[in-house]
């Protein structure tokens, strides 16, 4: 009982940890997918400047570790650039997870919108509707719903990858975990704390499932 | 919702099962060591001028790695050296992934509750350093102003454990907390006085040191509890190794003189 | 009055010729009918009127107004975007298959580009739809997403959809060919009613026997050419060229 007891007297702190994880996962998340739209539409644009531009934002996001930006954007940019020291550290984190994020999104993104009948694009076009309203009034809104299960697929890798924080001294759930544990030397904190990112997935993924079913039924 | 409860149920019951679960690595009887002929050290590399590598980036030098290696050779054990993160590093006894850690272990009774510690083999301080034109003045200033440590360090636990009413602001790289400091988000950094001395070699005009812990800061090597005999074992060589003058040399090698080895054994 | 005209249209993907100097005149109030076996080019030569298809040379004229002339895959004699976007407007478009927003409810469909094109308020623009999916005779069915309708159902609030935008013709691109056969009549009494109503129709289709009855004007093409045109007597009873025989012979 003593163990438990332990277990309880850590809640508290484990629980803050948790509002800065799951506060993180959902504003970094959300700015992933709106950003991604916007990167989305630029790559599949006719504009070769931006398309390339949106590529290569893509690439770079893509092809250098998550970590490694964050380390760059708190600690690096701001002696090369001290224009662009962000001294806040949510503030620094969400822009580097949300950078991020919005490449993932780019991708599966312009994936859902080259999936959709391109006799959408021709009935719009002969009802004379611009490319600007047929994308927001037709095209994003149908491939939301094929964008509901990947988006919550980034969501719960967000959720993981938000524990990189811990480097620019954020306490996220897994740092505030493993001070417990070493301040406590003992391992025994990674059961709770586990317990509470297993119940953070399935609340979320049952919120997911719960969306996809209600985008489903708008068709 | 159900078929979640019961995955959850399934979950907590394998990870307490694990946890219950005795540590697999058994220990050769005959042998002093997990494997014998070897002395598995850990530590966290990256703490100069304690342990760290060397510009290649890839060889460990520093004080501990030359008193470790001495130490194995006199043994006549082959040095295994394994790199660990620092939070962690004591868990890592418990469950016999090393011998031991040798990796700056300032000597505290909470660590003595729970590992078996060495005496002294080199003193330490911690030490309050702000750019110089602070108005900190000591530690009894910095009430209200953001103090970076490493976490889980002594001197995270001296700031967790006084109340200085400053803001704790802890990182996993000591190096963090000298580019915080440098780029003005931390208002100080409370660190062994060995490390400060080594990263702010160049920035010396800049940043200085307001405050030394008066209670001095020993450092040891820490074993698994109930490891008697590979402790006393170290423990002689230590003896040997300060008596013919050894240690006084690694130290004045990375520290410039020998006087955080000088009559503490 | 000639309500559409082409000079010489052609058209090719690559080396392939899927159009060659097609020459057709659409007069106002009538109803014509294209025919042909497929890989005719007739529903490219359809889609090229309303800029689907980018020609690769030609005029076309709608009311007798320059609307596009290319040459040599390029665009001479551009015009500003309003008026050409008030010609395109002239002409609304049914496709094969149906291409209804599955966004939108019924009522959606039909209302958006009255509001969204024409600048009509929602009241106005949702006025004007009820009254024509009422008669396309879905009244019914006004808040369903079209996922919920018969394929014919959901050509007629398609037709609906063209109509809104109160076009000056009606382009016709195989209506009735992706329908279970049993659908196919309420889509063709929708289309006789509009032609009884005087609308300008020119119309793709196989369904012979709509031709026989509405069309002013039949049109036959082979091979991304015009080969016969004249009244539907004319054509199904004395047809001239050797291919129009045989295509005749095989459907009829």
């Amino acid at each position: 009982m003593d163990t438990l007891q332990k277990m309880i007297s850590w809640l508290p702190q484990l629980l803050d940890g948790t509002r800065i994880t799951i506060l993180m996962t959902i504003t970094s998340t959300c700015a992933g997918v709106i950003l991604g739209i916007f990167l989305a539409l630029g790559k599949i644009s006719r504009n070769v400047v931006i398309s390339k531009l949106c590529s290569a934002y893509i690439f770079f996001f893509r092809g250098t570790p998550l970590l490694m930006q964050l380390y760059f954007l708190y600690y690096a940019v701001p002696m090369f650039l001290p224009a662009l020291t962000i001294n806040s550290r949510f503030l620094a984190a969400f822009i580097a997870y949300g950078l991020n994020s919005a490449a993932y999104c780019a991708e599966f993104i312009r994936a859902a919108i080259q999936s959709i009948d391109h006799g959408q694009f021709e009935a719009a076009k002969a009802l004379g509707l611009s490319y600007g309203q047929t994308m927001r009034l037709l095209i994003i809104p149908q491939s939301i719903r094929r964008l509901v299960p990947p988006v919550g697929n980034e969501f719960i890798m967000m959720l993981k990858d938000v524990s990189l924080v811990s480097i620019i001294s954020l306490g996220d759930l897994t740092k505030v975990t493993r001070s417990i544990n070493s301040s406590a030397a003992t391992p025994l904190v990674f059961i709770p704390s586990m317990i509470i990112y297993l119940i953070i997935t399935a609340f979320f993924t049952f919120v997911f499932n719960r969306v996809e079913a209600h985008v489903a039924k708008k068709e | 919702m159900k078929k979640y409860v019961s995955i959850l149920l399934a979950l907590v019951l394998v990870l307490a099962l694990a946890a219950c679960g005795s540590s697999s690595n058994k220990k050769d009887e005959a042998s002093l060591t997990l494997t014998a002929g070897k002395l598995a050290v850990s530590a966290e590399i990256g703490y100069p001028p304690m342990e760290y590598f060397d510009e290649d980036g890839s060889t460990p030098i520093g004080f501990d790695v030359e008193m470790m290696t001495e130490i194995a050779k006199r043994m006549g054990l082959e040095l295994e050296l394994i790199d660990t993160a620092w939070d962690g590093i004591f868990a890592g006894l418990d469950s016999d992934k090393y011998d031991m850690v040798m990796s700056s272990c300032s000597i505290t009774p909470q660590r003595q509750e729970n590992y078996l510690m060495s005496k002294p083999y080199v003193q330490n301080a911690i030490e309050l350093l702000v750019p110089v034109d602070s108005d900190i003045t000591g530690i009894d200033t910095v009430a209200g102003k953001k103090v970076a440590v490493q976490g889980e360090t002594t001197s995270h636990d001296y700031l967790r454990d006084n109340e200085t009413g400053c803001e704790i602001m802890d990182y996993d790289k000591v190096i963090n907390c000298f580019d915080e400091l440098k780029l003005g988000r931390v208002d100080a950094v409370l660190t062994d006085s060995v490390v400060a001395a080594y990263y702010l070699g160049d920035d010396l005009d800049s940043y200085k040191v307001v405050w030394v812990n008066s209670d001095a800061e020993p450092i040891g090597v820490t074993f698994k509890k109930g490891n008697t005999a590979l402790c006393d074992a170290v423990e002689k060589v230590l003896d040997e190794m300060f008596a013919d003058g050894t240690a006084a040399k690694i130290a004045t090698k990375y520290f410039g003189d020998s006087a955080g080895v000088d009559g503490i054994r | 009055m000639s309500m559409i005209r082409t000079e010489n249209l052609c058209k090719s993907f690559g080396d392939l010729e899927v159009l060659k100097d097609v020459n057709v005149e659409v007069d106002t109030g009538e109803v014509v009918v294209v025919i042909g076996p497929s890989g005719a080019g007739k529903s490219t030569f359809l889609r090229s009127l309303n800029t689907l298809e980018e020609i690769t040379s030609g005029k076309i004229f709608i009311e007798d107004k320059i609307f596009i002339h290319r040459e040599n895959n390029k665009t001479l004699d551009k015009m500003d975007n309003a008026a050409f976007k008030a010609l395109l407007l002239e002409m609304g478009m049914v496709f094969q298959r149906f291409n209804l927003f599955p966004n939108k409810t019924v009522l959606g469909n039909v209302a958006l580009a009255p509001m969204q094109v024409r600048k009509k308020s929602r009241e106005e623009a949702e006025a004007i739809a009820k009254r024509l999916i009422d008669r396309v005779g879905l009244s019914d069915k006004l808040d369903v997403y079209p996922s919920k309708l018969s394929g014919g159902q959901q050509q007629r609030v398609a037709i609906a959809r063209a109509l809104a935008m109160e076009p000056k013709i009606m382009l016709f691109d195989e209506p009735t060919s992706a329908l279970d056969p049993e659908l196919v009549g309420e889509v063709l009494n929708v289309m006789k009613d509009l032609a009884r109503d005087g609308m300008t129709m020119l119309v793709v289709t196989h369904e012979m026997g709509f031709a026989r009855e509405v069309a002013d004007k039949v049109i036959f093409m082979a091979d991304g050419q015009v080969l016969e045109t004249g009244t539907p007597e004319e054509i199904f009873s004395a047809p001239k060229t050797d291919k129009a025989k045989q295509f005749l012979a095989s459907i009829l």
